[in-house]
């Protein structure tokens, strides 16, 4: 089986077809929201728990940095984790 | 290359096509109502700004905490007598002075009237024509383009528009980048290139805002017509009924810290700003404000109190209502961006500045792709940089129309300007399609 060397040209990752075209859209999509969604429940005083506050707030970076280092798993990992957040569903563990 | 591809080819070459024409005749609405819309998201903070400034008109510290407006609507009631409507708007920042509108009698011809009251120390610090107020303008400019007949229909179809733009937008994104990289800019390519590689990247990077702002845009501009048509009614309507003569609720007198009171009791979680003392019989106190920590439109959840004691006869807090009540009242809030302080609004500003950049350089690209088609000797940049001043003229000039002329004059003639665009617009657009027919003809008829 063929390996490539560390050196090799081969090896050094270039344009990803599906992460360029799908991958960043959609984790630029979840950007966008959940940057709008931080800001609101930042101005909301005591309405959200700091717990709730940091979830999304973490998940927010986890997000810029998955779009920013464009790894495909991470950002879809990622988007799947702030839909979850975003559903409700852990909202009563959140608060 | 397989039938496959090539129907791929032909559906990315329709949805370009619907990109470009879509861009191209609608680009100049979408550009205006995007700038217009990064304005609009600080009409609050402006409006305050005015009144403190050119009126001088400020709220001091209240030694109740309560905001106290009993004395001046007392005086002002007195003042006069002949009003048909009163409503109070409590202030959003301390510091700031709470309005009191006076409705004049219909058919009088007489203006509504708007009063600046401290509520500190329960006086009227100064009064103003809110129609020919900068706060009137920059909310009618952007909700409908200063044309009172349909230009709130023209917006929502400048809504639709923005919802084509950024689906095939997104559709052919990826045939565009090809080997790019988000968010490369190519270099030593010239500035058409540089502008198209910008124009993809903010594209794609405000999508979903895009698409919020725009489906929003459409249902707000378009919301009179699709209400009628389809029969919906305004979720939170309350009909209350008559129960004295007019002039007799007018006389009857409200405590209202016995009020206020009692709709901290009522509705704790209400943040009231808008008071509304009924004047038609029905003696009643409408109380309209926002909750916290929500995305509804503002001064959505309503108590009604019962002027003489004090009960309460209606409440609508939107959290508790159906899934259609809530996603009807989260239109407009999503679009105005108006739920998450001042940092949200300077997102949203800055968005809607993207929007209106995508709108020019847009432009620009066309104008390059076409000037040796067109044989046109100015430069692009040059045109767009004309057609962008113009513009902005047109909408200053507007501005002080408005607020030294006043409204209704500035509504007439950018009533007459757009109504001629669009007829100037239909009329190219016929002959055009005119023209193209008859070449077709003359191609097809050698000797015709």
């Amino acid at each position: 089986m063929e390996k490539f060397s560390k050196t090799d040209p081969r090896s050094v990752k270039k344009h990803c077809r599906s992460t360029e075209h799908y991958y960043i859209p959609l984790g630029l999509a979840a950007l966008n929201v959940c940057l709008i969604h931080f800001l609101l429940i930042l101005s909301s005083g005591s309405v959200y728990s700091a717990l709730y506050k940091s979830t999304v707030g973490a998940l927010l970076l986890a997000l810029a940095i998955s779009v920013f280092y464009k790894r495909k798993w991470s950002i879809g990992i990622v988007v799947l984790l702030y839909l979850f957040v975003l559903s409700g569903i852990p909202a009563p563990w959140l608060a | 290359m397989t039938n496959a591809g090539l129907i791929k080819k032909d559906a990315n070459k329709l949805l370009w096509r619907i990109h470009h024409w879509v861009g191209l005749y609608t680009g100049i609405l979408i550009g205006i109502l995007s700038f217009t819309g990064a304005l609009a998201v600080f009409i609050p903070e402006i409006d305050s700004f005015i009144k403190k400034k050119h009126y001088h008109a400020s709220s001091s510290a209240s030694a109740s905490g309560q905001p106290e407006f009993s004395r001046s609507l007392s005086e002002l009631t007195e003042k006069y007598k002949d009003y048909q409507g009163l409503s109070v708007e409590l202030p959003s920042q301390p510091g700031d002075v709470a309005e009191v509108r006076l409705a004049a009698p219909k058919g009088s011809g007489a203006q509504n009237l708007t009063f600046f009251v401290d509520i500190g120390q329960d006086r009227v610090v100064g009064s103003r024509n809110s129609q020919n107020s900068l706060a009137n303008y920059m909310r009618q400019m952007h909700v409908r383009l200063y044309e009172g007949y349909w230009g709130r229909q023209l917006v929502g179809l400048g809504g639709i528009a923005l919802v084509v733009l950024t689906v095939t937008g997104f559709l052919i994104y990826g045939n565009f980048m090809k080997k790019q990289v988000w968010p490369a800019i190519r270099k030593g390519k010239g500035l058409r290139i540089v502008l198209a590689d910008w124009h993809k990247i903010i594209g794609v990077s405000a999508l979903a805002f895009n698409l919020v702002i725009a489906l929003t845009g459409a249902w707000l501009g378009l919301q009179p017509v699709l209400m009628r048509w389809f029969d919906i009614k305004t979720p939170n309507t309350h009909k209350t009924e008559v129960i004295m003569e007019k002039e007799a609720d007018k006389q009857l007198s409200v405590n209202w810290h016995d009020a206020m009171q009692a709709v901290k009791k009522e509705f704790p979680d209400l943040v009231p700003r808008f008071i509304v003392s009924s004047a038609n019989g029905s003696a009643t106190i409408t109380f309209r404000g926002s909750i916290q920590g929500t995305v509804y439109e503002r001064e959505i959840n309503t108590l009604v109190l019962s002027k003489q004691t004090l009960e309460p006869l209606f409440k609508y807090d939107v959290r508790r209502q159906s899934f259609g009540d809530k996603f009807y009242f989260v239109q407009e809030a999503l679009h105005f961006g108006d739920f998450g302080g001042l940092a949200l609004k300077i997102l949203y500003a800055l968005l809607g500045l993207a929007t209106a950049f995508l709108s020019i350089s847009g432009f620009a690209i066309f104008l390059f792709r076409t000037k040796v088609k067109d044989r046109r000797k100015t430069a692009p940049m040059k045109l767009v940089a004309v057609y962008s001043l113009s513009i902005l003229l047109l909408l200053i000039i507007a501005a002080l129309a408005s607020l030294f002329v006043g409204y209704g004059q500035t509504a007439f003639v950018a009533a007459i300007l757009i109504n001629g665009l669009l007829i100037i617009l239909v009329l190219y657009l016929f002959i055009k399609f005119l023209v193209s027919q008859w070449k077709n003809l003359a191609r097809l008829i050698p000797g015709a």
